[in-house]
């Protein structure tokens, strides 16, 4: 395998899994602003649910 | 070309239906200018990482880095593409901060708190042409007529109608909610169709007997002036209007950083992967599969209905109009709002109420569109308009930017006034020396003059018209006086 193959397959491993991560991260914050809440204030731990 | 699965085209279909459905879903929401053009200033890590990186990679990086990758091999990761990683993580480490407690809206309106109604106005004029979305509409126009059969004017009117739609409707909210479905599907599309294209030449080891070594020289081969020139084009993060409009939208500092260092390695991954399948495409060109005389910014199309299976070239299609109108609803957007909020109001107007601001940039949306259009009859290749708006942009506002940013001392107008309308200037009087006086070299794509025994290329605009930029602010600090 050489440098280039690592490159793809890391490429392929951060758009691909790495991004469906982020998606969810998402929709959690646009679900909480869009419902009308406050985002957490900044350096402050977020509430649970 | 092989004709689309209808399959593909349901796909496609019902993409662009759920990007409109979400516009008019949102629209309901916005109340004041803020909401609609800066979502309320809450925007989150997570949610920045998806806005900032769909919207800045557009078709000009899939498709225009794939066609430069096809021709000239790794250089384009390397030395095209890594001076964008380093000003990116100096603007995630030091911009961030600078912006802290700043209620501008926009770059330009951020310059015009520093120096002035003159600079916000030429600020806003860079940014305006910047901020058109000539790439992406060109690569839509290209994606219709290779996928669709449907004339360039018309796939590009389409694509980009759609796009103004929504982000009409229902402004940034619509525009970062789009966006994060956008994201999900240009990124996850691209990982997918990566192997398949791959497998197809045989790998890199493939792809190697064909082109030789030279596609694996990370400098490349171009005269170093010219990729300097390139590379160069980098400092353009730095006034980027729509990082500053997206660090604006921000809900804090911390946020922003995170999502700039994210984002860097987004875009890197995104940037090799488009690299390897162009250097695939290039192979499979020279080796007879695709026609040798396949426009460069065609090539990954053209593989699409070859290698990809049912499903998979559909959300492929899917993931190039995704990439598109990402970018193009969100430039529009910071478009509409340099024509209305930094040039008319100032200029004519100031007593704008937020329902009026909201009308008339909705309107503006659709002047964008139109001079859209004109730019990009006038470029041929992706590449050169990209060089061209990324120089406005660079030589016009990056010295009177950082120099607000971290510059300490009097705020002066005059210097402002003299840096961006004199880098301004510059640039349009070296591209209009070239385009009268030079001839086209057809060996680097673009038009080049020869004086005194020094070749200058169209490209090299940078090299004067920064320095010519700097003079004038150094000028006006001497000149000037404070308000």
């Amino acid at each position: 395998m050489t440098v280039w193959d690592v490159l793809t397959w890391v490429a392929i491993a951060v758009l691909g899994p790495g991004v469906l991560v982020i998606c969810v991260a998402v929709a959690r914050d646009l679900r909480r602003l869009l419902g009308g809440a406050a985002p957490p204030a900044p350096g402050r731990p977020e509430p649970k649910r | 070309m092989p004709a689309l699965h209808p399959v593909d085209l349901v796909i496609v279909a019902l993409y662009l239906v759920a990007m409109i459905a979400v516009g008019f879903l949102l629209a309901g929401r916005v109340k004041v200018y803020q909401d609609f053009f800066l979502a309320g200033r809450s925007l989150t890590t997570p949610i920045l990482i998806c806005t900032l990186v769909s919207s800045y990679y557009g078709l000009d990086a899939l498709f225009g880095d794939s066609g430069d990758a096809s021709r000239e091999g790794v250089v384009v990761w390397f030395t095209y593409g890594r001076p964008y990683t380093l000003a990116l993580l100096v603007a995630a480490l030091l911009l961030a901060r600078r912006l802290r407690g700043r209620n501008a809206l926009s770059l330009a309106d951020l310059l015009g708190q520093h120096y002035g109604r003159s600079t916000q106005i030429a600020a806003a004029i860079a940014s305006f042409f910047y901020a058109l979305p000539v790439l992406a509409i060109m690569g839509l126009a290209a994606m219709a007529e290779v996928m669709f059969g449907v004339p360039l004017w018309l796939g590009a009117c389409l694509g980009s109608a759609v796009s103004v739609v929504y982000v009409a409707m229902g402004g940034a909210w619509a525009d970062v909610l789009t966006d994060t479905v956008q994201f999900a599907v240009m990124c996850v599309s691209l990982a997918l169709a990566l192997p398949y294209i791959m497998g197809a030449v045989g790998g890199f080891e493939g792809i190697r007997s064909v082109l030789g070594e030279r596609a694996f020289v990370p400098l490349g081969t171009a005269p170093p002036l010219y990729t300097a020139a390139y590379a160069l084009t980098a400092l353009s993060v730095f006034v980027e209007p729509l990082f500053y409009q997206r660090m604006l939208a921000a809900h804090d500092t911390a946020a922003i950083r995170n999502a700039f260092l994210w984002g860097i390695l987004l875009w890197a991954a995104y940037d090799w992967a488009t690299t390897a399948v162009g250097m695939a495409g290039g192979a499979l060109m020279a080796s007879g599969v695709l026609p040798p005389d396949t426009p460069r910014d065609q090539v990954l199309l053209r593989l699409v209905p070859l290698y990809l299976p049912l499903g998979i070239s559909g959300l492929f299609l899917g993931g190039c109009l995704a990439t598109a109108m990402s970018t193009v609803d969100s430039y529009f957007l910071v478009a509409a709002g340099n024509l209305v909020y930094d040039i008319y109001r100032p200029l004519v107007r100031r007593d704008l109420d937020d329902r009026t601001l909201i009308r008339y940039t909705r309107g503006a949306m659709m002047l964008s569109a139109a001079a859209c259009v004109v730019l990009g009859i006038y470029f041929e290749r992706i590449k050169e308009a990209w060089a061209f708006t990324a120089t406005i942009l660079t030589s016009t506002l990056l010295v009177p930017t950082l120099a607000s940013l971290f510059l300490p001392g009097r705020r002066v107008p005059l210097a402002g006034a003299l840096a961006t309308w004199g880098g301004l200037s510059a640039v349009v009087a070296v591209y209009a020396i070239l385009h009268v006086w030079g001839a086209p070299d057809l060996d680097l794509e673009t038009r080049r003059m020869d004086v005194a025994g020094i070749t200058l290329l169209r490209e090299y605009a940078l090299f004067v018209a920064v320095p010519v930029s700097a003079l004038g602010y150094l000028l006006g600090r001497v000149l000037g006086r404070c308000p």
